[in-house]
């Protein structure tokens, strides 16, 4: 079931409803049958590979905590890390090694004997899994006590708002609210409500809207100009950007409403003035993972500046590998890994040459980084939406060998994506600056209030696309 | 707890009463929104209009963007002496046409239906469901519509409820063509004025012949304005109107070839006719610009007036005998 479904307003009040009549021991299975239900609506058939997972990391926990013997709990979360690794390998990448595999054989004269697999890739398989890992190496490292009760354990890594995109919980963070009494709060629901409105605002207003432009552009990029080509990468960062922002604000939204508190997964990252900010606003349940489960024990920032570089530039890599079993994804996370080794190998030197030409500080330094930040994440985007790195590439010669011609498609969609793109710009700047003027959504004023949320539902129903399909991220 | 209690109470209130501002807001607006989007002065809608609410004329065309920019309404008007209008519209396939036909139908019968198809017309596409959209300010209006917004899905209906999603992303095209009059359309006939440039069209098409699905929708649709037309004794033809290139290797077309000669519909398929090959009369490989318009417009009027004339349903003329009926 997507968020943006007719389904999905349906089945939320019913499930919020339930939930609050329900005697507290018994919300743990409303919660746990309407995960199932919810990531059934997909395919039906792969709910069976999470539960070998969660089968397989829930008795890891329990063996890893009763375990004294270093060695044996050593052997016991790899056992419980292959197995994820193993579900991902096999439904995710293996194709793709196998297909890398067939190139270099006949490349050397040889035909690859090992047939493809005709599966699909279960929906939102890579963020299950993370989620999952993050509990046996908690409990390994002692962060965390295993939990004893399967059903709760099963609706950590299944719970319905942030199953299938997430954001990638920790078991310190979200385990411990299924057990608590979560009673009827008026503003935990009023707060949730107002969340999921600006999530499908986001999706349905932005991003489905910006994505006809795209998919109408990038289908056919030989065909248009430079500038057209630039809009429409521009257009790209603000749909993803919008599309998994408000995936996660609809997740955060829907679980505050029963009372649960999700981790944010998003800063307004374009308001970055740097890669590394970037990385601090963007995916922040994603990047705090890498940090701390493959950085930091890889040696972190205590390590010599050329194993630093080597350690992040990996980091990035295998991101780009997260996100996709597809050269385009490994190069888009090689190019953030480029940036970021570039801007710490060059910081010193670029802050003597700023102070130098009396742009180091204030404001417009501010601007130039936030540009220079856009325009370096919006070339990775390219390869991220690139079908192929020869799509990429030819998208990229598009752009910086000039060719005339501008596309607008139909006019009134064209003036729909800037008036939603200003109306974006306008609310994140209140939001990074912290305005208190022109308050709508909160203002003291309930009448405002209530205008501004009929305000909202309105432009949803009129200027929003209803057939936008899933999420980007979902196929992660 | 008494002010936990207190503020759950406030809250019920408070959404209750958003709930009718809701109900109330999208009833007013849904009603602002009809009034102007039925007299809208120009644009698609404007077209669509005509047929639903005004229609009066003879010759009625349909069909997609081929439709409304290859069918010259006044050349057909002075050629046969039939007022006509062309009511097709860019991007749309059989599902719309029928609808918009049905609804013409409930206030007016025309005397001649001129259907222009392409050849993948029955064929099964991806998103011709989704654009289904466009019909739903005309939902009061009959079941047809409905019927076919349900295609969409099950809980289409429903969501239509909401008066203001019924103009979905049409709200600044609605006052556009409300306040500011703009296109050049003439009786629905919407003439395209560029020049196509030959140099840079493949004449190599790219479609696998015969790898299309038929979609059972769209063969539905089809039918049932067969069997109106036969019903209404409203006389029926279905053109393929030329293109520049060819790309008739369709299960599409063949299906849509047998239901034309199973319910003796007048059938004729201009794609591959040698007169239209020049690519001066093209605005792109699809579309004919005002002259090749013209031109075809004077030839199917032409072929129309023949077959009106003789009372016999041949199925088919051969190509000499409809340009020589032209002299």
């Amino acid at each position: 079931m997507i968020f943006n479904s007719f389904t999905f307003l349906l089945f939320f009040p019913m499930v919020t409803v339930l939930y609050f009549l329900l005697p507290h021991k018994f919300r743990w299975m409303l919660l746990l049958g309407a995960s199932c239900y919810f990531y059934m609506f997909f395919k039906a058939i792969y709910i069976l590979i999470l539960f070998f997972t969660i089968i397989i990391d829930y008795t890891a926990g329990i063996y890893l905590e009763k375990v004294t013997d270093p060695k044996k709990k050593k052997l016991l979360l790899i056992l419980s890390l292959t197995a994820n690794i193993g579900v991902l390998a096999v439904f995710k990448y293996f194709n793709f090694f196998n297909a890398n595999l067939s190139g270099i054989l006949y490349w050397m004269g040889y035909t690859n004997p090992i047939p493809f697999l005709q599966i699909l890739l279960p929906i939102g398989l890579s963020f299950h899994t993370f989620q999952a890992m993050s509990y046996t190496i908690e409990v390994y490292r002692g962060h965390q006590k295993a939990e004893h009760h399967f059903g709760i354990y099963a609706l950590y890594v299944m719970f319905y708002p942030q199953l299938v995109a997430g954001p990638i919980e920790r078991p310190q963070n979200l385990l411990h609210q299924f057990k608590e009494y979560h009673q009827f709060n008026a503003l935990d629901v009023s707060e949730g409500l107002k969340r999921m409105l600006i999530g499908f605002f986001k999706k349905v207003v932005v991003a489905d809207r910006l994505s006809i432009y795209v998919k109408t552009v990038f289908a056919n990029y030989p065909e248009h100009g430079s500038a057209t080509l630039v809009l429409a990468s521009l257009f790209f960062a603000v749909q993803i950007y919008c599309d998994f922002s408000g995936y996660s604000d609809i997740a955060i939204g829907s679980a505050r409403v029963m009372g649960f508190k999700l981790m944010e997964n998003f800063k307004r990252p374009y308001f970055a003035k740097s890669i590394s900010e970037f990385w601090s606003r963007w995916h922040i349940s994603l990047s705090t993972w890498f940090k701390d489960y493959v950085y930091i024990p890889l040696g972190g920032n205590r390590v010599s500046k050329g194993r630093l570089y080597l350690n992040l530039f990996a980091v990035f890599m295998i991101s780009g590998l997260w996100h996709g079993a597809n050269w385009t994804f490994i190069v888009w996370g090689a190019l953030h890994g480029f940036y970021l080794v570039c801007g710490m190998a060059t910081q010193k030197w670029r802050a003597a040459v700023a102070n130098k030409l009396g742009i180091g500080k204030g404001g417009f330094a501010n601007f130039l980084n936030i540009a220079f930040t856009i325009c370096l994440v919006t070339v990775s985007w390219i390869f991220f939406r690139a079908a192929s790195l020869e799509q990429a590439w030819g998208l990229l010669k598009g752009i910086f060998i000039y060719k005339p011609g501008f596309f607008i498609g139909e006019p009134t969609y064209f003036l729909y994506d800037f008036m939603a793109i200003a109306a974006l710009f306008f609310y994140e700047l209140k939001q990074e600056y912290n305005l208190r003027s022109l308050r709508f959504l909160h203002n003291e004023n309930w009448g405002v209030r209530m205008a501004s949320y009929l305000g909202l539902i309105f432009i949803i129903l009129l200027f929003g696309v209803f057939d936008g399909g899933q999420f980007i991220y979902f196929q992660f | 707890m008494k002010q936990l209690k207190e503020n759950s109470n406030k809250f019920f209130i408070r959404l209750l009463l958003m709930i009718v501002a809701f109900v109330a807001v999208d009833q007013i607006a849904g009603a602002c929104l009809y009034y102007f989007f039925t007299h809208q002065a120009s644009g698609e809608y404007a077209v669509a209009n005509h047929v639903v609410y005004n229609l009066n004329e003879d010759v009625l065309v349909l069909g997609s963007s081929r439709a409304s920019h290859h069918y010259n309404s006044s050349l057909i008007k002075d050629s046969l002496k039939l007022s006509c209008f062309n009511g097709g519209r860019d991007g749309e396939g059989l599902l719309y046409s029928t609808a918009i036909f049905e609804l013409a139908l409930q206030r007016h019968i025309p005397k001649v239906v001129i259907l222009d198809v392409t050849s993948d017309v029955l064929s099964e596409k991806e998103d011709e469901k989704s654009r289904l959209s466009i019909l739903l300010p005309y939902l009061k209006q009959s079941d047809v519509v409905g019927n076919m917004i349900e295609k969409k899905g099950k809980l289409e209906l429903l969501k239509s409820s909401l008066q203001t999603y019924r103009y979905n992303g049409q709200v600044v095209s609605i006052f556009q063509h409300y306040f500011l009059s703009s296109g050049n359309a003439v009786m629905g006939f919407d003439p395209l004025t560029n020049k196509m440039d030959a140099s840079k069209v493949s004449t190599h098409t790219s479609l696998k012949p015969y790898s299309d699905s038929i979609s059972a929708d769209n063969v539905e649709a089809l039918n049932l304005l067969i069997s109106e037309c036969k019903r209404k004794k409203i006389q029926l033809f279905v053109f393929v109107s030329p293109r520049y290139n060819d790309d008739t290797q369709q299960n599409s077309y063949l299906k849509m070839k047998s239901i034309c000669n199973n319910n003796k519909v007048i059938f004729h398929d201009f794609t591959n006719d040698v007169y239209f090959k020049n690519p001066e009369y093209y605005s792109d490989r699809a579309h004919l610009n005002s002259r090749g318009a013209d031109l075809y417009t004077d030839t199917v009027a032409a072929f129309v007036k023949r077959r009106l004339a003789s009372e016999a349903n041949v199925q088919y003329l051969s190509k000499n005998e409809i340009h020589g009926s032209l002299n």
